[in-house]
């Protein structure tokens, strides 16, 4: 064998593959080589941009507002309106047009864009905190503690998702809330629905994760050093289970976002006049045949936002599944 | 009247008002004669607007001479009446059907609408007794109709105990009339009456301050000189006669009685069947003689197919297709756009009688303080929230309570309203920040703004225009440094469990209203505004103010009992313009009836309640 032979490129679908550049071996990490497969999916990267420019935005939001010349959300214009107390549609004063009461859909649009991604985000990770743990222990312990949470998780899911939101919101959203105060109207009540009502799937499939992970040599040895079963849980398993999370999660934030679009349009989400996507979708859906462009723009903003959320949760997933083939 | 809460959104006509365009005034009609209507009528039969965007939609009040008998029409209906007993019947569209089915001893003539006449009543009532007593004499050889589904009805003519047993029956359980109490409270032995149903709720008790001394004669006694405001109660439906040996099997049966599904009429249209929240058939009445009253009577039958959720599709229905017109809702929005501006000719507007106003908690902080009151009266932009119902096609800004059209309108101010420091507040439709602020710095609010706590709760509807309207408030009396909490929810939980319940009131609920029973200024500021209101019913208030003005409270005890029709108007006039300095609540519309009906359809609407008349109404060629 000598020194100068030619690249020999190996499957790189292989943990821990190396390039041959030379005469040098590199290692790369799992993180890395997930980067790479993350970064060959265009859509991937196309969604992962719009997000990152529609996070700005949200932050950002009075900024952009004031620099597009919009008006700020709950202001109401009446010049907006004609004779029959109607709105106007796109105009230079008014990019996307008005609402029925007169309030620049822009701006309303960018605001929305807060409720949509703080509703999705929060909920996201609560449903899977709770998924998480429930699965976990539910695998680990097995008997009666796999038996308790998993005919829970199967009482669960036999209930009508919907009509237990719908319930669960209208109890929550006048006054102090409900729970001693502990949800809140409005925002809290959709996040605390949509974790209430998804928490299952993220605990199932960690559950089976769980089980088979727990059959696995490290565990049986850090059992064997003294490890108590709670390390074992925080120090062994839940480690190995980052992939599996991450894909739940970054499969399930376009589901919250649009199951918080569905409760607002219910009328049982966030109430008005707080801009949400969904809401500004019902409102509009009386007079859509002359009225266009107040359910067009944030039906856009809500139909691009989840696609790029699935885009980017489909490119996470292949990415971290090393025995994916691309083609 | 009532609260809008059992409109439904649509609203009580009201007389015409030329009183807003210099007319002689309403009130100086006298009531002791069949008078012409203070709002004239033009040579088309055409009533005088109050507005310019109203005159261009004017409603035909007299049937014209083409109109031919013959046809069927067909009335679109969003939902159902309230009731199909006409004792029950406390609903503004439900008066569309009993208008034309039953006969009151009084009634309202499409075009006179100054004081009721007589209807069942063969002549004007006599008063005497200083104002205490009431005689009416019932016209002879009046007939009642089949019975409403079948069967055998009751083929003895109307006597005056039939009336009589008509009122006494709204007094039971079963049949759950909104208003006898209201406006019969000064009837003697009344007490008695409601005792005697405490015992036994299946039988109508016998009312002892109601006699019939003969079968032609019923009179009424009162504690009190009220006459003016019994007589005009008279011409609601509960008056409308019910023989008790035909009726009394029905009216005893619990939990409700049945006798509005087996209802004999004694207009010239009967209800022939009655299907509930689907259709209601109406036919001609066979034993009606024509002549016998002041109705017309053209269709051979009218059909009300209830059920389009939808109303604009509705209304686009009857704009284009035959036969049809509304029901109970109001063409608004797109569908109003569409009317004026493709079909004028099958649109019109007719001033509701009715009143839309912000109702502020005068029990409770912040609105306990007269100067913030104030403050959020002059910040509220009128013409927006107006915009919000249509704009100037389905109203005029209000400036007082009592609207265009009925005695002591002109009195309160007229359109313009109160003039003086007094009621600067209430001066500027489309609001004055300076203004407020200078109000709220009176309250203490030295910055011209709330500070501190100034969380305050609003409860409003929660489907368009009612939770536009409360959007459009919110951001104003955000501006004035409120933290508004808005709470949009259902239209009836909206009264029933928050405005309307003492206990449980917001500090706002921007969506009320009040619309006449009859036209008098009784009628729309009495009940709305007297303490008594509270007092009397706490979990079903209509006094959502909960104003407790004891300068108002006397003297709105004191213009009951005015019988003078020029003195009765002063009378309303001024208390309207003492509650508008309260400031205890928001005016801000008096509103329209925007009614639509079909190309061969020649609609007659009555002032009286603003809605089509299907007694005068015809079908072209028939």
């Amino acid at each position: 064998m000598s020194v100068g032979v030619p690249d020999i490129i190996l499957d790189e679908t292989d943990v821990g593959a190396v390039d041959l550049v030379s005469d040098e071996i590199e290692a790369r990490s799992p993180w890395e080589l997930f980067f790479k497969r993350f970064r060959e999916d265009k859509f991937a990267i196309a969604g992962a941009i719009f997000l990152t420019v529609l996070i700005l935005a949200a932050i950002f939001a009075p900024l952009v507002v004031k620099l597009v010349g919009a008006t700020p959300p709950d202001q109401i214009d009446p010049n907006s309106l004609d004779i029959f107390g109607d709105p106007t549609g796109p105009s230079s004063a008014h990019i996307f047009g008005v609402d029925q009461i007169g309030r620049d859909v822009f701006s309303r649009v960018i605001y929305g864009a807060r409720i949509s991604l703080l509703v999705a985000f929060v909920s996201t990770a609560i449903t899977t905190v709770i998924g998480v743990f429930c699965g976990l222990f539910a695998g680990f312990y097995r008997g009666w503690v796999d038996t308790v949470i998993s005919r829970t998780v199967d009482a669960w899911l036999a209930i009508p998702y919907l009509l237990l939101a719908i319930g669960l919101a209208s109890a929550c959203s006048f006054g102090n809330g409900c729970v001693g105060g502990l949800i809140k109207p409005g925002v809290p009540v959709v996040i605390a629905v949509i974790a209430i009502t998804s928490w299952t799937y993220p605990a199932r499939i960690i559950r089976g994760q769980v089980l088979s992970l727990r059959e696995k040599e490290f565990v049986d040895a850090s059992r064997s050093l003294g490890a108590s079963n709670f390390r074992i849980i925080i120090k062994d398993l839940l480690p190995n289970l980052t992939a599996p999370i991450i894909v739940f999660a970054s499969t399930f934030l376009p589901t919250a976002i649009l199951f918080e679009a569905a409760l607002s349009f219910l009328g049982v989400g966030v109430q008005p006049p707080t801009p949400s996507w969904g809401q500004m979708i019902s409102d509009a859906s009386p007079n859509i045949a002359t009225q266009w462009w107040y359910m067009l723009f944030p039906g856009l903003a809500l139909l691009f936002t989840a696609l790029a959320f699935n885009f980017v949760g489909d490119a996470m997933t292949d990415a971290m599944n090393p025995r994916a083939r691309r083609r | 009247m009532r609260s809008r809460s059992r409109l439904l959104g649509v609203l009580l006509p009201g007389l015409l008002a030329m009183a807003s365009l210099g007319v002689a005034a309403c009130g100086s009609s006298s009531k002791s004669s069949s008078a012409s209507s203070a709002t004239s009528t033009n040579s088309s039969g055409q009533s005088a607007a109050v507005s310019n965007e109203q005159a261009k939609f004017p409603p035909v009040v007299t049937a014209p001479s083409t109109a031919v008998k013959g046809g069927t029409l067909t009335v679109i209906a969003n939902g159902d009446v309230d009731y199909i007993d006409p004792g029950a019947a406390y609903y503004q569209p439900t008066y569309m059907i009993d208008l034309a089915a039953d006969s009151p001893l009084m009634g309202w003539p499409p075009n006179d609408t100054a004081a009721p006449v007589p209807l069942l009543a063969s002549g004007q009532p006599v008063v005497s007794n200083g104002g205490k007593t009431i005689t009416f004499h019932i016209k002879p050889n009046v007939h009642y109709s089949p019975p409403t589904g079948g069967g055998t009805g009751w083929t003895k003519p109307v006597v005056s105990q039939d009336v009589k047993y008509a009122i006494e029956r709204g007094l039971l359980p079963g049949v759950p009339n909104g208003y006898v109490t209201l406006y019969f409270s000064d009837v003697n032995g009344l007490a008695a009456a409601q005792a005697a149903v405490k015992k036994d709720p299946k039988v109508a008790p016998n009312w002892s301050g109601i006699t019939t001394p003969n079968s032609s004669t019923i009179v009424f006694n009162l504690s009190k000189p009220s006459s003016i405001g019994v007589i005009d109660a008279l011409s609601l439906p509960l008056s409308s006669p019910v023989p008790q040996a035909y009726a009394a099997k029905y009216d005893s049966q619990t939990p409700s009685s049945t006798y509005g599904q087996h209802q004999i009429d004694v207009g010239p249209y009967y209800i022939s069947a009655y299907s509930p929240g689907k259709q209601i058939t109406m036919l001609r009445n066979p034993n009606w003689t024509p002549g016998e009253d002041f109705r017309a009577a053209y269709l051979d039958k009218i059909i009300v197919q209830e059920g389009f959720s939808d109303e604009n599709s509705a209304v686009q229905k009857i704009l284009t297709g035959t036969s049809m017109v509304n029901f109970d809702f109001d063409a608004t929005g797109e569908a109003l756009k569409l009317a004026a501006t493709q079909y004028p000719h099958q649109l019109t507007l007719t001033p509701s009688g009715g009143n839309r106003y912000v109702a502020l908690n005068t029990q409770k902080p912040p609105f306990n303080n007269i100067n913030v009151r104030k403050a959020v009266n002059a910040v509220t932009d009128k013409v927006a929230l107006l915009a919000t119902r249509g704009g100037p096609l389905s109203g005029i800004v209000a400036t007082h309570y009592i609207p265009p059209g009925i005695p002591g309108f002109q009195q309160a101010g007229g359109a313009a309203g109160p003039t003086g420091v007094a009621y600067n507040f209430n001066q500027y439709p489309t609001g004055n920040m300076t203004l407020a602020e200078s109000y709220m710095k009176k309250a203490g609010y030295s910055s011209g703004k709330c500070t501190g706590n100034c969380t305050i709760t609003m409860v409003s509807d929660n489907t368009p225009p009612g939770s536009n309207t409360a959007q459009v408030l919110k951001t104003q009396l955000t501006a004035l440094g409120f933290n508004v909490q808005l709470h949009p929810v259902e239209h009836a939980t909206m009264y029933t469990k928050f405005c309307s319940v003492v206990a449980n009131e917001p500090n706002i609920c921007p969506n009320v209203g009040w619309v006449k029973d009859f036209n008098d200024g009784q009628a729309m500021i009495d009940v709305p505004f007297n303490y008594a209101t509270t007092q009397g019913s706490p979990t079903n208030n209509s006094n959502w103010p909960q104003l407790n003005d004891p300068a108002v409270n006397n003297a709105l005890a004191a213009a009951k009992l005015i019988t003078d029709p020029t003195a009765r108007a002063a009378a309303y006039g001024k208390i309207d313009d003492m509650i508008v300095a309260t400031a205890a609540a928001i005016p801000w519309d008096w509103d329209y009836e925007t009614n639509v009906a079909s190309s061969n359809v020649l609609p007659v609407i009555n002032e009286f309640n603003g809605l089509t008349d299907l007694a005068f109404t015809s079908i072209k060629g028939g």
